[in-house]
């Protein structure tokens, strides 16, 4: 880190702390949840630190102070230890998130998540937050993003601006390593002279309706999704400057979700066109013990060439997915994809449970399965990664 | 023949207008129970949710209901957060519930910190798990339901007008429903809930009434029971609080992000 960078940080945390230290305590809540997961890998893979079985703990631990009703601190620490994959094991600083204002204004400061977008089976419009690829490659886990935000609501509609000062590069496992690359990924580079420091900019305008939900993004700065160059011995991660245009909208009618999320990406030659789109429908109290079935299907197309730019896995793909709740006092869910690809012979499919055991102890369950036949395809190189994973978590609340 | 047929229009005339009479006054007594709750403006309440299966095993939930006054558009809006169990701790649903129309709902998911609109369809449905459906938890509104006056019973040693109304909303799991309100304090003691198949399905007892601010009475304890699966509900309120003045704009989908998770 450069003495500059130094400065630049010290000043962002010092403002951080500062709106902090003009308001006054309110009342404290802690969440801590820690959990044990084991991942079983039956099929074999020839490098020599792809182990069969991988046991790790990971703990979440979530504070809220409030300061009254219109500003507040929130803080989300999370923290992985592996016991056989080393590269997996990592740390996160999810929130440190102040927020003041009411509902017409709002100004937050800080590291947070913001989540974007209304499809199930990829957050093609979700761009300010890095993916956390250590914890599962479903894209659902994200990375802490620095950021100040404004936002500005006019009645039902919103506008929201937000300037990113610090980039959080994607971490991935170790070469030969279950879910990793066969591989060594080198260090990263960016388009940009100042690397992690380019300062991104974003907007984003929401507005809901009746039946309609509606979010026209732009972003401006580091692409969240390198490049994965061969360079000497090894795969090197290149982070490009990008311009993108978002929308994502719901439509709501009965029990009909119709959803689509719209991307043009520029900054690799030609402009990358993207969507998701599908819809979810529900059937209700289907059975005598009043579980709802939920049924999604969505088309995923993108149609950025393979050379010069970040990997697509979801070029011209299906998705079609089963939610079953079960509505019992166990909160019992159970969660099943499958991702076709419509030119390529790859196939992901992936399995969900979750069940309370009993209070503060719940079990999750999860299968994933990876079908390639196309070498080189980011879903070839894992094609031998399938797993089954365990995961006991407990939870502990302190209120004050 | 001519006679006969006079006889039976005013026979008809007569029942009819009975009915209506009767209809006129269930809805005055039914008017009269939900004035006494009126301009409450909006309210907290810390709600403790037992659920008690068929084998007698209990499992609390705690929850936090924050309710805003029906408006003139008829919609009462309300924010459910969890507190306990702690694996769905945060998880938050905001509902603007309408009378014979689907509700509009978003459902707050604290792991991806995302505010999901979901159906509003399903207000027949189960109450996370309990043996409370959406609907019988909305505001009940006078419009809600057509109403007649089927007698008087006595509960608990009060004297109960006893109602019967039927749901206006195609979408209602019930026939109709059964409503026992008494007479000194006009609130609701009893409401015998009737599936599509005309079958008694679900009882629900009101009590432990306490009058709020001076006027707004809520019951810190409901019980209901299903006849059908053998389950049973509890809510117990602990505490209601009137004085925290929420706007309309703390009953939006954004305000599901700014809870405090």
């Amino acid at each position: 880190m450069t003495r500059r960078n130094a400065r630049k940080l010290a000043s962002f945390a010092g403002s951080v702390l500062a709106l902090v230290a003009t308001t006054q305590s309110a009342h404290a809540d802690w969440d801590l949840s820690t959990g044990l997961e084991h991942r079983y890998f039956p099929r074999d893979r020839t490098a020599l630190n792809a182990v069969d079985n991988a046991t790790s703990v990971v703990a979440l631990l979530k504070g809220y102070q409030s300061y009254g009703p219109d500003s507040g601190l929130t803080l989300e620490l999370f923290g992985r230890h592996s016991f056989d994959d080393s590269s997996r094991s990592h740390r996160d600083v999810r929130e440190l998130w102040f927020h003041r204002g009411d509902h017409s204004l709002e100004i937050g400061i800080g590291v947070t998540q913001e989540f974007w977008g209304v499809t199930e089976s990829h957050h093609l419009v979700n761009v300010l937050n890095q993916v956390d690829v250590l914890e599962d490659l479903d894209g659902e886990d994200y990375l802490g993003q620095p950021m100040v935000k404004i936002l500005k609501r006019f009645g039902s509609s919103s506008l929201g601006a937000y300037v990113l000062p610090y980039f959080r590069p994607r971490e991935f496992h170790d070469a030969g390593e279950r879910l990793g690359t066969p591989f060594e990924v080198l260090n990263q580079q960016y388009e940009s002279g100042a690397e992690e420091w380019h300062t991104d900019y974003a907007v984003r305008w929401f507005a809901q309706m009746e039946y309609l939900d509606l979010g026209v993004a732009y972003f401006s700065g580091t692409d969240r999704e390198p490049v994965m160059t061969a360079l000497d011995a090894g795969i090197t991660p290149i982070y490009h400057q990008i311009e993108q245009v978002t929308m994502d909208a719901q439509v709501t009618v009965d029990r009909w979700l119709f959803k689509a999320e719209l991307l043009r990406k520029t900054g690799y030659g030609a402009p990358i066109f993207a969507y998701v789109a599908g819809f979810e429908y529900t059937w209700y109290q289907l059975t005598q013990q009043q579980a709802d079935v939920g049924l999604v299907v969505e088309h995923l197309y993108d149609d950025r060439p393979d050379l010069g730019t970040p990997q697509s896995v979801f070029d011209d793909d299906w998705f079609i997915g089963a939610r079953l709740t079960l509505n019992n006092t166990a909160d019992t869910n159970l969660l099943v994809g499958v991702y076709l690809d419509r030119e390529r012979s790859e196939r992901i499919f992936r399995m969900e449970f979750s069940h309370r055991i009993t209070d503060g102890w719940s079990l999750d369950l999860q299968a994933t399965t990876f079908r390639s036949r196309e070498s080189g395809t980011p879903i070839y190189l894992v094609r031998h990664d399938d797993f089954i994973s365990l995961t006991l978590t407990a939870h502990i609340g302190i209120r004050r | 023949m001519k006679a006969l047929t006079g006889m039976f229009v005013a026979l008809l005339l007569m029942l009819s207008s009975y009915s209506a009479a009767s209809s006129n006054e269930a809805e005055r007594v039914m008017q009269r129970s939900l004035a006494s709750d009126d301009g409450f403006g909006s309210s907290v309440a810390n709600i403790e949710m037992t659920l008690i299966d068929r084998k007698g095993r209990s499992s609390v939930r705690v929850l936090e209901l924050r309710t805003l006054e029906a408006t003139a558009m008829n919609e009462e809006r309300s924010i459910v957060v969890f507190r306990a169990p702690l694996d769905v701790s945060g998880t938050a649903l905001l509902s603007h519930a309408r009378t014979t129309e689907d509700d509009l709902q978003w459902l707050y998911l604290p792991t991806l910190k995302r505010v999901k609109r979901i159906p509003g369809a399903n207000k027949s449905g189960p109450f996370v798990g309990s043996e409370f459906a959406f609907e019988d938890l909305a505001a009940q509104t006078l419009d809600k339901y057509t109403y007649a006056l089927v007698g008087e019973e006595t509960i608990d040693g009060m004297l109960c007008d006893v109602i019967v109304r039927t749901p206006r909303y195609k979408r209602s799991g019930y026939s109709h429903q059964k409503v026992w309100v008494d007479r000194s304090e006009y609130q609701v003691r009893r409401i015998e809930f009737y599936n599509r198949a005309q079958q008694l399905h679900k009882t629900l007892n009101l009590s432990d009434y306490i009058q709020h601010q001076g006027y707004v009475w809520r019951p810190h304890r409901l019980d209901m029971q299903n006849h059908l699966n053998h389950k049973q509900t509890i809510l117990k309120a602990a505490q209601y609080n009137f004085e925290s003045n929420l706007a309309v704009s703390a009953f939006e989908r954004d305000a599901l992000l700014r809870l405090g998770r």
